[in-house]
């Protein structure tokens, strides 16, 4: 009998114990990190449909390094950084996700079908009811977006990194993904994964944002009983029919993709999710929200996981990155509560300043977060169509300074 | 440094001015649609009143047709009208006017 190379059989062991010190520490690292994100998805502490697939995938792709027929260390998941089309032909008849990588990810287009995927949830009479109110927070809502790019200059990132990571205050992973695509391709994966790491962190984090900043007293404002006397000797508004809100998107989508070409995907995608949903298309509504959201979602989840892999995630930049994002959605979560309180001494402390967080996109996370502090301390309170209006608007405004900074970064020096 | 501020500042003014101009935009669209809409509804309600107070009419004269419509034999009779037809014009044009 021939006898056995347990080196190989083993091989993900064996790879592990011949690797570099800082290689082992970073696989067992990432193995360990990606079994905790699975616990705390599960535990609903971070976004589970994305965590758990996310989680799966880290600790898998570390923990499956096999050697390779020439002697190097691979995995048969994913190979990120091919760029020669006859390498890459041959794997994907090898790697798994390979396909799903290069056809989907690679290009933006798991990005658009969330994009469609959210689109067909929302419903714009929000906005529609009050677009001006809606767009000023949401403006303000971005105060990360644009405050972190100097920061990151200061630390030493270029013009185009430090806008990639800004976006992670704009709280919308798809437009971080797209962005960062366009402008840092090098860095697109550690952005990426820091930028869902920490928007699943919403959740949890900006309650306490929101109890620093906003005193109880102003928390309990209640927005339905200051509109029903506003609206006490007036009409009673007419609700918005399909047909306004199918306008609204084709006019604003069209105007959008006129002025940011490059993030015309991104605005058509989200768009044609609002159009489909106010056509009435039940299947293809039934189809978007569904199959396509979920699924893209559960693939996106998976790639990043799997691109989470020790050698491709090992750059001096990861801590610098995980601190920029957290800069980045802390500032904008403030700025949103800035916004919130303008808008409270404009109208003579007739308005609620915890709306302000809402307009911090991430869709319907911030919203829900808003109602939910509220109705904690004013448990009859109602702030949610005005908060889902901000939501709404966030994403567009997170999608109108990615177009800007895809289409203007090339050319600044 | 002062140049990425620049940068900044005129990206974030950018947004600005495009945010109030989609918001402009939004406006603008909705509340032409929703004049439009109310137009309409208007004249679509004015319509259904009239409509209304016409069957009305027609059936308190026991009259089938928009038009002009002959008269049943019983009713001619008993109110005793010479003419055998009635317009329902006529009629409209008693309780509405001349238009």
């Amino acid at each position: 009998m021939e006898s056995i190379d347990f080196s190989h059989l083993f091989q993900g062991i064996s790879t592990l114990l011949t690797s570099d010190p800082v290689i082992i520490f970073s696989r067992i690292f990432l193995m360990l990190l990606g079994m905790l994100l699975v616990y705390l998805g599960k535990k609903g502490v971070l976004e589970p449909l994305l965590m758990i697939p996310m989680g799966l995938g880290m600790a898998a792709i570390n923990a499956g390094v096999l050697f390779m027929p020439d002697g190097t260390q691979g995995n048969l998941f994913v190979d990120p950084l091919i760029t020669d089309p006859n390498q890459l032909v041959d794997v994907l008849q090898i790697d798994f996700l390979q396909p799903i990588y290069t056809f989907t990810f690679s290009n933006g287009l798991i990005a658009c079908f969330v994009f469609m995927g959210i689109g067909v949830l929302l419903d714009v009479s929000y906005v529609l009811q009050r677009p001006f109110l809606s767009m000023f927070l949401a403006l303000c809502g971005e105060l990360g977006t644009f405050l972190t790019i100097p920061i990151a200059m200061l630390f030493g990132l270029t013009l185009r990194e430090g806008a990639s990571i800004a976006m992670v205050g704009g709280a919308d992973g798809p437009m971080v993904l797209f962005t960062s695509l366009s402008l840092a391709k090098h860095l697109f994966v550690p952005i990426t994964v820091v930028a869902y790491l920490y928007l699943g962190l919403t959740y949890g984090g900006y309650p306490y944002l929101i109890r620093l900043m906003v005193p109880k007293r102003l928390r309990g404002i209640d927005m339905a009983a200051i509109n029903k006397e506003k609206n006490k000797h007036k009409k009673k508004p007419r609700p918005i029919s399909s047909g306004e809100k199918l306008a609204f998107a084709v006019v604003v989508c069209t105007i959008l993709c006129l002025l940011f070409p490059v993030a015309a995907p991104l605005f058509f995608s989200l768009f044609l999710g609002v159009a489909i949903r106010e056509s009435g298309l039940k299947h293809v509504i039934d189809f978007v929200s569904g199959p396509l959201l979920y699924g893209s979602t559960l693939f996106l989840g998976l790639l990043l996981g799997v691109l989470c892999e020790a050698h491709l995630i090992l750059d001096p930049k990861i801590l610098l990155l995980l601190v920029l994002g957290i800069i980045s959605l802390l500032l904008s979560g403030i700025g949103g509560i800035l916004g919130g309180y303008i808008m409270y001494f404009i109208t003579g402390g007739k308005f609620n300043p915890v709306i302000g967080i809402a307009a911090v996109s991430c869709v319907p996370t911030t919203a829900k977060v808003a109602q939910k502090e509220v109705s904690k301390v004013n448990p009859s309170a109602m702030i949610l169509p005005e908060a889902i209006g901000a939501n709404i608007s966030g994403v567009i405004t997170t999608a109108i300074i990615a177009g800007i900074y895809i289409t203007l970064i090339p050319f600044f020096k | 440094m002062g140049n990425v501020l620049m940068y900044t500042l005129l990206m974030a003014g950018i947004t600005f001015a495009i945010g109030f101009f989609v918001a402009f935009v939004i406006k603008i669209v909705f509340s032409t649609i929703q004049r439009m809409m109310r137009a309409q509804t208007e004249e679509f309600k004015t319509g259904i009143i009239r409509v209304r107070h016409i069957s009305k009419i027609r059936k308190q004269n026991n009259v089938s047709d928009i038009g002009t419509v002959r008269i049943s034999k019983n009713l001619s009779n008993r109110n005793n009208y010479t003419a055998s037809k009635v317009y329902t014009n006529d009629l409209v044009e008693y309780y509405y006017g001349k238009h």
